[in-house]
């Protein structure tokens, strides 16, 4: 009886264990080439001059190419300028993939600059004792901690026990830790499937999955989706607002570690819709913006505010990320204060 | 703790090998190790409150076994106000300053009761009852006084049923902790199959409704006709999955330890009456009602009012046991209103000879029911009173078709929450048409396993990890 029971219950775990290995296996011989990772391997020799890293609305709002495009010289070798600002991360996974490319290639930000998005004005404002990743990616943090953060991590009051483990398996195990782009995906098709039956067997627009898109979904129920989110955070953004001490920001971090390696760090104005300016019009967010005005300076930072005004919420199609054409003229206009004024 | 967390992935594995490592006579010394870490996960220094009412209820039961007479009830009421007055001070008081404030200040007078401010313990209003049942068995002499301290606390503490039942009588489970349990293959696999079915309920159904009946209910001025409707029947599915997937989950774990506890569910859904529905909703507590207080209150003997208004208060209290709002206090009356309107439909229609063909009858009946529950959870439901008037005020016309796309969730997440609940019936409906046998044991072995593996891809693929607590977790 119980040696029946033993041989099934092998079998039974078997039949499930062996495709996962071999998923894990294959996703292991993938591994490295998001994000940061890929440059990194890119970069392994090559220069770095422009990087663009933050959120998604800085992903959205400039172009990259055309941007290296607009600073390059006559006469002279083409910029090269990279783009990884992403959805829904944070300022400690910036700071780490900057110590994963420095890693590959010690000289990689000499000289170069990085450009981090001040959105509607005020730049991350995220501490040490804040998340450090979003549980739902957590591949663009296990990817670049090292076994020491990982500790400093786990050893934080504030995180559930549930992201810790998470964190931890997903440092181990591709599986695990690009676990939840598959359920986005799956949900992505579930999507399609019901937009299918209740539209008589068509799909109105295509759209493209959050993560693998840094985080930006252009199919018209995203879009609404984005702004249900958009208008949703604004008003958890107008609660409790507390004056931002910037010298105690990951911020801080970024900056020094771009500058002990030789880079330039520098921050662009991004305007916003205005419900996401809402809550950064408040008498504390204006005058954080001021004071962080007054830090850059003091970091050795600049601050370029492009000539360039929004012309309404109808540049922002879903509240948060700058229109694909609108996107060009800010890129231009980006372009060209950082030419008047290099860093 | 949560089932539905990465502790108790942890703890569950960990606690069953030791329980099956240990001897028998030390199992009872890690259950109970294992169901103060349970509890305490929450906020630890409550399992002192725990720790006072098995102290209290395990001495009033040995005095009333020891007592004769009237000393016996005494001890007895010693037990009953002991945990009457636990549920009262951290479910009731702030009610209470609540509504004296309330009527006090219709009288134009300002003063109110002074706050305590206290967190409600977890599952408080499960122990207490599972401990009173305790109790008024010792007293009946349907049970004997445990005299073993641990074994008690074992059986007021069992971490499966701790904190959302099944609300568990001493004759089914005190028995058990003293028998011993071999590892056996059958009970392995009959719990852990109850477990992944109690968290499909929960993780796919459950939780996944949540978003959208939280999304209409926390705002349902902005809502009317379809929105309202379509939340109101998410909510039944809710909170049917949330609580059966629950009590799914403590039944799986205390079985695959060999320990039986009682069936709580039996797919209310399909009940024609009400009557019926609460023989098969929540049926620890409606048998504990039913045999603690209908019954001693008279029942439905000595006349026709009598027995309405003990209906009425029975249903009314185990409204208020809910949860100390008025809106558990309606649901209560609504239900007692619809048990006395269902006895005299009964008394109509008794000598009627049935015009409709049987399964048509069936079917309007199930609708019936099903419609009236449904109207009651609008009220179990609403924060407030003037949100259920509001939700049940305007659920007609069936307007505001375009709303249903902006309810929080995604079209891919209803088809998903659609084809879960389609899934649910399809398994209940088969298990109900033979006799109650589980669907998965009717199956042979290929497809058993197909039914595991898909559930299991089901729950990780589909399921909603945002770490929701189980609804009757704060009664």
């Amino acid at each position: 009886m119980m040696k029946k029971f033993l041989t099934q219950a092998l079998i039974f775990t078997s039949i499930i264990v062996i495709p996962l290995i071999g998923a894990e296996l294959s996703l292991q011989s993938l591994k490295g080439h998001q994000w940061f990772n890929g440059y990194a391997d890119i970069l392994r020799k090559a220069h770095l001059d422009v990087m663009f890293m933050g959120n998604s609305i800085i992903n959205a709002a400039v172009r990259e190419k055309k941007f290296a495009e607009l600073i390059s010289e006559k006469g002279k070798p083409p910029r090269a300028a990279i783009n990884l600002g992403q959805g829904y991360t944070t300022p400690v996974e910036y700071l780490f993939g900057l110590r994963r490319m420095v890693e590959v290639n010690p000289h990689v930000l000499e000289g170069s600059v990085i450009f981090m998005p001040a959105t509607g004005g005020l730049p991350d404002t995220r501490k040490w004792s804040d998340n450090w990743m979003n549980w739902h990616q957590p591949a663009l943090l296990s990817a670049y901690i090292s076994y020491p953060d990982l500790w400093k991590y786990c050893r934080k009051p504030n995180v559930p026990l549930a992201e810790k483990v998470l964190l931890v398996a997903s440092m181990h195990s591709e599986l695990v830790s690009q676990g939840q782009l598959l359920r986005v995906a799956t949900m992505y098709s579930l999507d399609e499937a019901a937009e299918w039956l209740t539209h008589g067997g068509k799909i109105a627009k295509k759209g493209v999955l959050i993560v693998q898109e840094g985080g930006i979904r252009t199919d018209e129920k995203a879009v609404a989706y984005m702004k249900f989110v958009a208008r949703r955070n604004a008003a958890d953004d107008m609660k409790d607002q507390k004056a931002v001490d910037w010298n105690d920001t990951v911020l801080k971090d970024i900056v020094t570690y771009v500058k002990e390696h030789g880079g330039k760090m520098c921050f662009c104005y991004i305007p916003v819709s205005s419900v996401m300016q809402e809550p950064l019009s408040t008498p504390t967010r204006e005058q954080d913006m001021r004071n962080f005005e007054k830090v850059a300076a003091e970091w050795g930072c600049k601050y370029y505010k492009p000539d360039f005004t929004a012309k309404g919420d109808e540049d922002f199609p879903d509240l948060a990320h700058l229109s694909e054409p609108r996107s060009y003229e800010y890129t231009k206009a980006l372009a060209d204060a950082f030419l008047k004024d290099p860093p | 703790m949560l089932f539905n967390s990465v502790e108790f992935l942890l703890f569950f594995p960990i606690v069953t090998a030791l329980y099956f490592i240990l001897p028998n006579r030390w199992r009872w010394v890690l259950l109970l190790i294992a169901s103060c870490i349970f509890y305490m996960a929450w906020i630890p220094i409550y399992v002192t409150i725990l720790f006072l009412i098995i102290i209290v209820d395990y001495i009033a039961a040995r005095k009333i076994e020891n007592a004769e007479g009237s000393r016996r009830k005494l001890f007895l009421l010693v037990s009953i106000i002991a945990n009457v007055s636990l549920l009262a001070i951290f479910k009731y008081y702030a009610f209470l300053c609540d509504n004296v404030a309330e009527i006090l200040h219709l009288l134009h007078i300002n003063w109110t009761l002074p706050p305590l401010n206290l967190i409600l313990p977890i599952g408080l209003s499960f122990h207490t009852f599972q401990a009173l049942a305790y109790t008024i068995e010792v007293y009946k002499g349907k049970q004997p006084a445990e005299k073993h301290l641990g074994i008690y606390a074992l059986y007021v503490m069992f971490y499966p049923q701790l904190v959302a039942g099944p609300i568990e009588r001493p004759q089914n489970l005190i028995h058990q902790f003293k028998e011993d349990h071999p590892f056996s293959p059958e009970n392995f696999v009959s719990g852990m199959r109850l477990m992944l079915w109690g968290f499909f309920k929960k993780v796919v159904i459950a939780d996944r409704l949540a978003i959208l009946v939280n999304h209409v209910y926390n705002q349902p001025h902005d809502y009317s006709g379809l929105p309202l409707l379509l939340a109101t029947y998410c909510f039944a599915y809710q909170i049917y999955c949330d609580f059966s997937g629950y009590s799914d989950i403590a039944i799986g774990a205390a079985r695959v330890m060999g320990i039986n506890l009682m069936k709580n569910f039996n797919s209310p859904y399909c009940a024609t009456n009400i009557q019926e529905f609460w023989h098969r909703w929540h049926i620890s507590l409606s048998t504990w009602f039913r045999d603690y207080l209908y019954i001693p209150l008279g029942g439905s003997k000595g006349g026709e009012i009598l027995r309405f208004r003990n209906i009425i208060i029975v249903f009314f209290l185990s409204g208020l046991w809910h949860g100390a709002n008025w809106t558990f206090a309606e649901w209560g009356l609504l239900h007692g209103s619809f048990f006395i309107v269902y006895i005299f439909w009964q008394r109509a229609v008794k000598n009627t000879p049935r015009i409709l063909p049987a399964p048509v009858h069936r079917l309007i009946s199930l609708f019936v029911t099903f419609n009236a529950v449904c109207f009651a959870w609008i009220f179990f439901r609403a924060n407030t009173t003037a949100d259920a008037a509001w939700v049940v005020g305007h659920l007609f016309p069936l307007n505001q078709a375009e709303k249903l796309t902006e309810l929080g969730l995604t079209g891919g997440e209803m088809l998903t929450a659609g084809a879960a609940i389609l899934i649910l019936e399809i398994v209940q409906y088969i298990e109900r048409n033979k006799g109650g046998v589980s669907f998965f044991e009717q199956q042979k072995l290929s497809t058993r396993w197909i039914s595991y593996y898909t559930l299991i891809f089901i729950i990780v693929l589909l399921g909603e990890f945002g770490g929701q607590r189980f609804i009757y977790f704060q009664f």
